[in-house]
């Protein structure tokens, strides 16, 4: 390898480090924007002023966009592979990967959580309705299903990983469930999601797509390339 | 010595998804104890009864029914007459949704339960449109159980719910909530 071949190579890193900081800066930032666009009118008046069970249901959003965003942050760092993340300087190891994975769970579990409290809190009594998923029934309830589901997924593909010692090969194929939980995920917010569709988080899903096609671009370099890095 | 520090490994996971399964059981506690506080204050956006909505139309005065659903969840049921505009159609509208509606007497955003419903409700307070409110029965779940027509799949159509909606707001003991 000449010293130009080296020297571009090496610029391109950099390129490339650069464009991932800056979608992973976005990615947990645009969330963030959105949910205060669309809540900004409704925390502007005393809490007391607002029907039963608002401030929970708003929290259960928030809580949402950023499973969404954390999960995405999770998709892409276990996609990119160990040679790639060496190369980018981000080669924070499997505890980071475990402790995305916790983040996401918890963030799942709160929105599913805050959203259950927040439809008991206005109804009066415990919102059972949620508490089995039916893919079959009305537009809402199939799609809150899909949620539902994705959910499973994730958990199914966190609880292999956790026991990858027992499961010896089985888990890593168990592990990618968390592709098609994904895909649920999506699915799941844009059908039902107030603010899935709104500006800053149709931005914040194109900086997600970008960064998961970068993950994947990644891996099928260094996969293709073994010398590379 | 392996297998103890394997075993303290997996006591301490299970440790921390107990954790994570306890987060919902507390938000609901939350939630309830919020619910049980006693409100001091008169809510930011009305709730009205379906009583006074029906005596607003026995009246003559202009209702307007705001179904802030997704279009298929609008295509499933809805209110007779209701349009079907949601958080997001009403920022993309702006200051001309208050054109749109042409002075109404009253103004009905709802959904399932009222959470989307009252966003869109706000939203329309902050557009200057005044006499915007939610359903105190909480959404078109209340409106159904109430025994009110709705109009959509698998129901009467536009004009036959619209005729049903007249008749229960002329004669309201004849839409009773079914048994």
């Amino acid at each position: 390898m000449n010293t130009r071949t080296a020297v571009s190579g090496a610029s391109a890193e950099i390129g490339v480090t650069a464009i991932v900081r800056v979608l992973v800066v976005l990615v947990l930032t645009l969330p963030g924007v959105q949910w205060l666009a669309t809540s900004q009118t409704i925390w502007a008046v005393s809490l007391d002023q607002l029907p039963e069970g608002q401030i929970l249901y708003l929290l259960s959003k928030l809580a949402a966009l950023y499973a969404i965003a954390v999960f995405t942050l999770q998709l892409a760092f276990g996609i990119s592979g160990a040679r790639a993340r060496l190369m980018l300087g981000i080669d924070l190891g499997l505890k980071f990967h475990r402790a995305l994975g916790f983040s996401v769970l918890f963030l799942l579990l709160a929105h599913a959580g805050l959203f259950v409290a927040a439809v008991s809190v206005r109804a009066g009594h415990f919102a059972t309705q949620y508490a089995l998923p039916d893919l079959f029934g009305s537009y809402y309830v199939s799609r809150i299903a899909l949620g539902w589901w994705a959910g499973v997924g994730i958990l199914l593909a966190m609880a292999v990983a956790l026991c990858r010692a027992q499961l010896k090969r089985i888990w890593r194929v168990a592990h990618w469930l968390s592709l098609p939980a994904a895909a649920a995920v999506v699915v799941h917010s844009l059908s039902i999601g107030t603010e899935s569709r709104m500006p800053f988080m149709l931005m914040a899903y194109l900086c997600m797509g970008a960064l998961l096609f970068l993950a994947s671009y990644l891996r099928f370099q260094f996969s293709a390339n073994p010398k590379n890095g | 010595m392996m297998q103890g520090a394997r075993r303290e490994r997996n006591s301490r996971k299970a440790w921390l998804l107990s954790l994570m399964a306890v987060i919902p059981i507390l938000a609901v506690a939350a939630g309830l104890s919020v619910m049980a506080e006693r409100r001091s204050e008169p809510l930011i956006v009305p709730a009205v009864s379906a009583d006074t909505v029906l005596s607003y139309i026995r009246e003559g005065r202009k209702v307007i029914f705001i179904d802030s659903r997704e279009s298929a969840e609008f295509a499933e049921s809805h209110i007779p007459g209701a349009i079907n505009v949601s958080l997001r159609d009403l920022q993309e509208l702006g200051p001309r949704a208050k054109q749109l509606l042409q002075d109404p007497d009253l103004v009905v955003a709802y959904c399932l339960k009222d959470f989307r419903g009252y966003e869109v409700a706000r939203a329309l307070q902050n557009l200057e449109v005044r006499d915007a409110a939610t359903l105190s029965e909480q959404g078109i779940n209340g409106w159904k159980k109430r025994g009110l027509p709705i109009d959509g799949a698998g129901s009467s159509d536009d004009k036959d719910a619209a005729r049903k909606l007249q008749a229960c707001a002329e004669s309201p003991q004849s839409c009773k909530a079914p048994a």
